[in-house]
C-alpha cells in the first residue's frame, strides 16, 4: 500500500469511527447526566434509545420526503422520547431514589422488559429499514475515500450538543443547578430547589439525548429490537472509562472506544472486544473513578439499613431445611416423573441464586454480570464434551473451573471498584464473554451453539440425573452457608460493613472480596455445569445479562436477608415463569411489570410479605 | 527505639496543604495529645501515618520499621490499632462478633473456611469486651448501641492485636462529662498495664491537660508548640490560634 492510500485509509477509518461514536456520546452524556443529578444508573436507557428510532422510523414515514421535514422527524422522536422519560420518572423511578442500587438497577431493567414487549407489539419483530436522509443521501471525495455525508452530519450534531451542553451548564441557571446537583448534593436542599423538579427536568434532557441518539442512527442502521442492550452496553463502558458524571469524559471515551472498534474490526476483527477489555482494564487500575470521574462516588458506605447479626439456625429454621430436604428428595415420587426436568431446573438454578446471594448479601459485592460464571460453567463443560469428547464426570468437574478462573480474571478489575460502578463493570465483563461465546464461531458454535451435551449413560435417567443435581446442588449450597458462617465469611461481611474498619484491623479487603468473587465464580460454573447437561445443550443466552437478571430477581424474591431466600426464589420463579410461558407470549412484560412491583411494594422479598402483612395487622 | 517515629511528612488537597513538613517521635507508655483548630490537619495526619492516604513527601516508622505509604492492613501489622474520629464498626454483627472478626486476622485465620467465627477466639474476646466495659452487651447488635459504647467497641477492636501503638482520633468525641472521663481512665489505665503508647487528638482541654504527658499543637498543617502539657498551655502563640476561647473547663470546638 502506498504511503497516500494508507493516510487516506486512516482518514476515511477516523471519521467512520467518529460518526460512531456521535450516537455513543448522546447515549453515554444522558446516561451520565441523570446518574449525575439523581444517582440512578438507568437500565432502560437503551431503550429509550431504541425507542427513539422507532418512533423516527414512524415519523418519517409520514413526514421524511424532504431535508427539513426529515430533521423534524429526528427531533420530534426526541421530543416524544424526552417526554416518555418524564412519564417514567414521575411514576417510577421517583419512588426509588433512595433504594439500594441493586433495587434500582433492577427496577429499571423491569423497564427494559416492558418496553421491549410494547415495541415488539407496537411494531412488529422485524428489523426496519428507514429511507435514507435527503439531501444527505451521497458522498463526498475525501483523498480518494468516499464517506457517507451523513457521518458528517452526524459528527456536526455530537459536536453541537456538546457546545450546547457546555453553554446550558455553564451559562444557564438550570445548567448550574445541574452541576451543584452532582457536585453536592446538600448545596442543592440548601438552596432551596424543588429537587423533584430538577430530577425530573434532568431525566427529560438524558432521555431526549437518548432518543435523538437513536433517532439519528435510523438512515445508518435498521431499528431493531436489540438496539437496547447493545448500546446500554457500550455506554456502560463509556461512562465507566469517562468517569460517570462528566460530560468531557463521556465524549472523550465515546470518541476512543469508536475509534478503537474502526480501527480494530479492520486490523484485527478477532480480538476487538479484546482490546476494549483493555482499555477499559487499564483506566480503571489507574483510575477506578474512571478519567473524569469523581472518587466520592467510589467510596459509600452504606450504613443506612444495617442487616440484624447472622443468626445459627434455630430450631424452628432446622425444621424448614430438613423439609425443604425431604421434599427434594420425595418430590419426583410424589409429582411424578414428568415433574423431574422442572425440579432439576430449580436445583441448578438455587445454586446458581445462592452463588449471587453469597457475594450481594455476604459481601455487599453489587454484581449484575453474575451469568458470566454460569455460563462459563456451562461452556466449559460443553466444550470439554464437543471438543474432547469428555465424559460428564470430568466435563462436570471442569465447569467450577472454568468459571473460577472467570472470575478471578473478571474478579481482580470489579473488585477494585464499589457500589454502582461495580454493577456496571460486572455487567460489561459479562456481557464481552456473551459476544464472545457469540462471536467465536469455530470455537462455540456461535448462535448455533453446543449440541449433544448428554449425561452418561448411568445419568441418562432424568430421575437419576435429578438426584445428582439435587445432592451435588444441596450441598453446595449447604457450603455457601456454612462459609458465610466462618471466619472467611464474617471477614467478607466485616468488608461490607466497613472497608475502613476491615483494613484498620489488617484486612486485606480487595483480596478478601476477590477470593469471595472467585468462589462464587466456582459454585455459579457448578450450576451452569448441571444446566448444560440438564438441556442437553449450551448457548450464548446462558452468559447474556438476562440470565443474570434471573439470577438477582430470584434472590430478590425470595428475600436477601434469609439463608433460604435464594432457594424459595428459584422455586418461586421458575413457578412463575412456567406458568407464564403457558398463558402468554408477553412474558417479558408480564415479568417487566412484576420486577417493578417488586422493588416498589416488596423491596424485601417473599420474606419481607410476612413481616408486612404481620405490621399491617398490628397497626 | 521510639514506637513511632514521624519525619517531615506532608500531604496536600489541592491548594490546601493539610499536613506540611511535621515531624515528631512518640515513646513507649507516652500519651500524646495532638491539639489543634478545627481543620488544621490532625486526622489527614493520623491517616498518613496509618495508610488510609499516600502523603506526598516524609517517612513514618513504626517501632524502627519503616511503614511510609503502606496500606492500613499492612501498618496494622506492625501493632498499630486505630480508632476514628467517625466511628468504624462492623454495624450487622455482635459486640463480640466484632472483636471476634480482628481476633480472627490477627491470628491469621481470616481466610478459614472451617470452624464458625462464634465458636472461635470466644474468651479472648470477652476478656478485651471486659476490658472496656461492655460485658454486659457482648451479645447486643452493634446498631443498637449508644455513640459512647460505639467509641468503647472500637478501642476493644484496635486491641486485638497488642498493638504498640494507638491511634484514637477524639476518642471522647460525642460522649457526655462521665463518659468521657471512664474513656480516658481506661486508656490510662491500658498505658500503665501494658505499657502501649497513645496518639490521640481531643478538642476537650480538660481531657487534654487531664491525660496527656506531652501535647503536639498543629495549626494549618504545622506543628506550632509542643511540650508538657503547662508549658503549651503558657505559650502565647498557642493561646492566640487555639487556646484563646479556652477558659478553665471550657471546651473548645
Ligand atoms: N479528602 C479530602 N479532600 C480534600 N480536602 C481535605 C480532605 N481531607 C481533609 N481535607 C482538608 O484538609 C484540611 C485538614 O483536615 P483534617 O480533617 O485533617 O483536619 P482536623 O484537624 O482533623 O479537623 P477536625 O478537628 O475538624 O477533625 C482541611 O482543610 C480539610 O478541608
Ligand atoms: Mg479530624
Amino acid at each position: 500500500m502506498a504511503l497516500e492510500d494508507f493516510v487516506s485509509f486512516i482518514v476515511a477509518q477516523a471519521i467512520a469511527g467518529l460518526a460512531s461514536a456521535a450516537s455513543l456520546f448522546l447515549i453515554a452524556v444522558g446516561l451520565s447526566i441523570v446518574f449525575g443529578v439523581t444517582r440512578v444508573v438507568n437500565f432502560a436507557h437503551g431503550s429509550l434509545y431504541m425507542l427513539g428510532a422507532y418512533i423516527a422510523y414512524s415519523l418519517v414515514a409520514v413526514m421524511g420526503d424532504s431535508f427539513a421535514g426529515y430533521l423534524l422527524a429526528l427531533l420530534l422522536a426526541a421530543v416524544a422520547v424526552g417526554i416518555i422519560g418524564g412519564v417514567i420518572e414521575s411514576t417510577l423511578l421517583r419512588r426509588i431514589y433512595h433504594a439500594p442500587e441493586l433495587f434500582q438497577l433492577l427496577a429499571t431493567f423491569g423497564v427494559v422488559l416492558i418496553v421491549q414487549d410494547l415495541t415488539r407489539t407496537i411494531w412488529g419483530p422485524d428489523d426496519l429499514f428507514a429511507p435514507r436522509m435527503p439531501g444527505l443521501d451521497g458522498a463526498i471525495d475525501i483523498l480518494g475515500h468516499a464517506i457517507p455525508t451523513y457521518d458528517l452530519f452526524l459528527i456536526g450534531v455530537a459536536f453541537a450538543v456538546l457546545g450546547g451542553l457546555w453553554l446550558l451548564f455553564r451559562k444557564t441557571r438550570f445548567g448550574v443547578l445541574l452541576r451543584a446537583a452532582t457536585e453536592d448534593r446538600q448545596m442543592v436542599s440548601a438552596l432551596g430547589i424543588d429537587q423533584r423538579w430538577l430530577f425530573t427536568a434532568a431525566f427529560v434532557l438524558g432521555a431526549a439525548l437518548a432518543g435523538l441518539g437513536g433517532a439519528l442512527q435510523m438512515p445508518r442502521q435498521a431499528a431493531s429490537l436489540s438496539m437496547d442492550l447493545s448500546i446500554i452496553v457500550d455506554a456502560f463502558v463509556v461512562v465507566v472509562i469517562g468517569g460517570m458524571g462528566s460530560i468531557a469524559g463521556a465524549f472523550i471515551a465515546a470518541v476512543l472506544i469508536s475509534e478503537l472498534l474502526a480501527f480494530g474490526l479492520v486490523i484485527f476483527p478477532q480480538i476487538t472486544l479484546v482490546l476494549i477489555f483493555l482499555v477499559m482494564a487499564v483506566t480503571l487500575v489507574l483510575k477506578p473513578s474512571g478519567l473524569f470521574g469523581r472518587p466520592e462516588f467510589l467510596t459509600a458506605e452504606d450504613v443506612r439499613n444495617p442487616d440484624p447479626p447472622l443468626q445459627p439456625s434455630d430450631a424452628i429454621a432446622k425444621a424448614g431445611w430438613r423439609v425443604l430436604l425431604a421434599w427434594g428428595l420425595v418430590a419426583p415420587f410424589v409429582l411424578g416423573e414428568f415433574s423431574t426436568v422442572i425440579l432439576t431446573e430449580i436445583a441448578i438454578l438455587a445454586l446458581f441464586a445462592a452463588s449471587l446471594h453469597f457475594l450481594i448479601w455476604g459481601g455487599g459485592l453489587i454484581t449484575f454480570g453474575h451469568a458470566a460464571y454460569f455460563g462459563l460453567g456451562a461452556y466449559g463443560a460443553g466444550l470439554a464434551v464437543f471438543h474432547l469428547s469428555a465424559g460428564m464426570a470430568p466435563a462436570l468437574l471442569l465447569a467450577p473451573v472454568a468459571g473460577a478462573l472467570g472470575a478471578l480474571l473478571f474478579g481482580w478489575f470489579c473488585v477494585r471498584l464499589t457500589g454502582i460502578y461495580m454493577a456496571m463493570l460486572t455487567l460489561a465483563f459479562a456481557q464481552i464473554a456473551w459476544s464472545i461465546a457469540f462471536q467465536w464461531i469455530e470455537f462455540t458454535g456461535g448462535d448455533n451453539g453446543i449440541l449433544g451435551v448428554w449425561p452418561s449413560a448411568w445419568a441418562s435417567d432424568p430421575t437419576v440425573f435429578y438426584y445428582l443435581a439435587f445432592l451435588v446442588c444441596a450441598a453446595m449450597i449447604w457450603a455457601l452457608r456454612h462459609v458465610m458462617f466462618s471466619p472467611f465469611g464474617y471477614t467478607l461481611r466485616g468488608t461490607r460493613d466497613s472497608a475502613l474498619r476491615s483494613s484498620a484491623i489488617g484486612v486485606d479487603v480487595m483480596r478478601h472480596r476477590w477470593l469471595a468473587f472467585t468462589l462464587a465464580g466456582a459454585a455459579a460454573g457448578v450450576s451452569g455445569g448441571f444446566f448444560a447437561f440438564a438441556k442437553g445443550s449450551v448457548f450464548p443466552e446462558v452468559l447474556f445479562v438476562s440470565t443474570s437478571v434471573d439470577g438477582l430477581v430470584m434472590v430478590l424474591l425470595g428475600g436477601m436477608q434469609s439463608m433460604a431466600g435464594p432457594i424459595l426464589g428459584a422455586i418461586a420463579y421458575t413457578e412463575i415463569q412456567t406458568e407464564l410461558n403457558r398463558v402468554t407470549d408477553l412474558w417479558q412484560l408480564v415479568l417487566g411489570v412484576f420486577i417493578v412491583a417488586l422493588v416498589v411494594v416488596l423491596p424485601r422479598g417473599l420474606a419481607g410479605l410476612s413481616a408486612l402483612l404481620v405490621r399491617r395487622r398490628t397497626s | 527505639m521510639s514506637v513511632l517515629t514521624v519525619t517531615d511528612l506532608a500531604k496536600a488537597y489541592g491548594g490546601v496543604r493539610a499536613v506540611d513538613g511535621v515531624s515528631f517521635a512518640v515513646e513507649a507508655g507516652e500519651r500524646v495529645a495532638l491539639i489543634g483548630p478545627n481543620g488544621a490537619g490532625k486526622t489527614t495526619l493520623f491517616n498518613a501515618i496509618h495508610g488510609q492516604v499516600q502523603p506526598d513527601a516524609g517517612r513514618v516508622m513504626v517501632r524502627g520499621a519503616e511503614t511510609t505509604g503502606q496500606a492500613p492492613h499492612r501498618v496494622w501489622r506492625h501493632g498499630v490499632g486505630r480508632t476514628f474520629q467517625i466511628t468504624a464498626t462492623f454495624m450487622s454483627m455482635t459486640v463480640l462478633e466484632n472483636v471476634q472478626v480482628a481476633l480472627a486476622s490477627y491470628h491469621r485465620s481470616a481466610l478459614g473456611l472451617g470452624q464458625a467465627l462464634r465458636h472461635r477466639y470466644r474468651d479472648e474476646a470477652l476478656a478485651l469486651i471486659a476490658q472496656v466495659g461492655l460485658r454486659d452487651a457482648a451479645n447486643r447488635a452493634v446498631s443498637e448501641l449508644a455513640y459512647g459504647d460505639l467509641k468503647r467497641l472500637e478501642l476493644a477492636v484496635a486491641l486485638t492485636n497488642a498493638p504498640a501503638l494507638l491511634l484514637m482520633d477524639e476518642p471522647t468525641a460525642g460522649m457526655a462529662g462521665d463518659g468521657r472521663g471512664e474513656m480516658m481512665k481506661l486508656v490510662d489505665r491500658l498505658v500503665a498495664d501494658v505499657g502501649v503508647a497513645v496518639l490521640f487528638t481531643e478538642h476537650d482541654m480538660d481531657v487534654v491537660f487531664g491525660h496527656a504527658d506531652r501535647v503536639i499543637v498543629l495549626d494549618r498543617g504545622r506543628i506550632i508548640a509542643s511540650g508538657a502539657p503547662d508549658v503549651v498551655r503558657a505559650d502565647k502563640g498557642v493561646r492566640a490560634v487555639y487556646l484563646g476561647t479556652y477558659d478553665d473547663g471550657a471546651v473548645v470546638t
